[in-house]
């Protein structure tokens, strides 16, 4: 049965959380915010905390100095991922990739279909690793990070089963073994 | 030394005869007067300002401009009013003023203040208008008239 | 440790962050590679209980620790 297992240890990650906008509107002041707030709530720590514009070098290179930080276990992005003229998240960051995450993609589109029908197609959330690093880019809207969030949240928490990310954090991978 | 940070709106004039009932003996007053303009640097309408504060920091680089002021001139008196959070056009955001025996002291006294207060003092103001708001930074001539000062 | 933000950086951030420490010790220059963006840009000053310090400065649990965009009084 797969799902959580109380019985098993948590073991907390440390995540940063990126808030890609040009625009500084309700939206993308709350979505990051609510991502750092579900993520402590959960148990792990918030280890970053950025802010940039819809540029693809300021997100490549914020991106990649987190993910070549030790300190950091995964990158979680928001905003940027639609097909508006300044979305560039995608463009960013799938190219940093080492490896590409396309279940996510999958999963998320299955889950937001429920929220908001035909629309979900209009949103590119994608995730990958970047080195030993994963990362997870939402949409910037509420919405869509809370459906994120709730697809991440199990895949993350080391107690889930069959199997978690977190057994594939490079500092914890040796508990899994 | 009399130094505040108030919230609201306060009465330059106030502050003024507050300023000169309290002195013993001074021939000289110099005080200036800083108003929240209706418009820009570039002549958009500015409907607001927002001067954000760091609560103990600001009032502690107020306090500082004063003491530094009163060791650098031989003034007997320097007052400092430094609004914060939201302000219209047309009020005052700053009131600075010195008091000396003779007026060569006040001057220099009061310009200092003004020229100190513009780049250190721990505030941040935003303008707001019909096109969106905008952070304000040092100009270039907020900081050579900084360094006029420096020794 | 709670991470005080002002002026533009407190719009982009919120004015308060609740960040793990990288470790504790560690320097401002380490601290501010964790809150990237315009954080990062030199015109930034970071201020440890209420006063400026130089990047080398060392951060304790026990700091407030502030980073603020340059002053614009008056």
């Amino acid at each position: 049965m797969a799902g959580i297992d109380e019985s098993l240890d948590f073991h907390p990650l440390r995540i940063a959380v990126l808030t890609i906008s040009d625009t500084r509107d309700e939206e993308s002041d709350t979505s990051g915010a609510l991502l750092a707030e579900r993520l402590q709530a959960a148990g792990h720590e918030l280890a970053g905390r950025a802010f940039v514009a819809d540029e693809i070098e300021a997100i490549a290179n914020q991106v990649q100095a987190w993910a070549d930080d030790p300190g950091i276990d995964l990158i979680l992005t928001t905003g940027g991922t639609g097909f508006a003229p300044r979305d560039v998240t995608p463009e960013a960051i799938r190219p940093l990739f080492r490896r590409e995450m396309d279940g996510f993609s999958v999963a998320f589109h299955q889950a937001s279909l429920g929220t908001v029908g035909v629309s979900t197609m209009q949103s590119r959330a994608l995730a990958g690793q970047i080195g030993d690093t994963f990362v997870f880019c939402l949409p910037g809207s509420n919405g869509a990070c809370r459906d994120g969030w709730s697809l991440i949240e199990p895949l993350i928490d080391s107690r889930h089963r069959p199997c978690s990310l977190a057994g594939e954090v490079p500092r914890l991978r040796h508990l899994f073994a | 030394m009399q130094v505040r940070l108030v919230q609201g709106p306060f009465r330059p004039d106030e502050e003024l005869a507050s300023f000169i009932a309290g002195l013993e003996g001074d021939g000289a007053v110099v005080s200036f007067i800083g108003l929240a303009r209706p418009a820009d640097a570039e002549g958009h309408e500015v409907t607001g300002l927002l001067l954000d504060s760091y609560a103990g920091m600001t009032e502690a680089s107020l306090d500082g401009i004063a003491r530094d002021a009163l060791a650098r001139f031989p003034v007997s008196a320097v007052r400092i009013v430094h609004r914060c959070g939201a302000i219209l056009p047309g009020e005052a955001i700053v009131f600075a003023a010195a008091a000396a025996p003779h007026r060569r002291a006040a001057f220099e006294a009061a310009d200092y203040l003004m020229d100190r207060l513009k780049t250190d003092a721990a505030l941040w103001k935003r303008e707001d208008g019909a096109g969106g708001s905008k952070w304000i930074e040092p100009t270039a001539a907020d900081r050579s008239d900084r360094e006029r000062w420096s020794a | 440790m709670k991470i005080l933000f002002f002026g533009r950086l407190a719009e982009s951030l919120g004015r308060e962050v609740e960040l793990a420490l990288p470790e504790p010790g560690c320097t401002v220059a380490e601290l501010r590679l964790r809150l990237g963006g315009a954080v990062a840009s030199p015109a930034v000053r970071a201020c440890i209980d209420r006063a400026m310090v130089p990047e080398t400065t060392r951060v304790l649990p026990h700091h407030e620790v502030a980073f603020v965009p340059p002053l614009s009084g008056g």
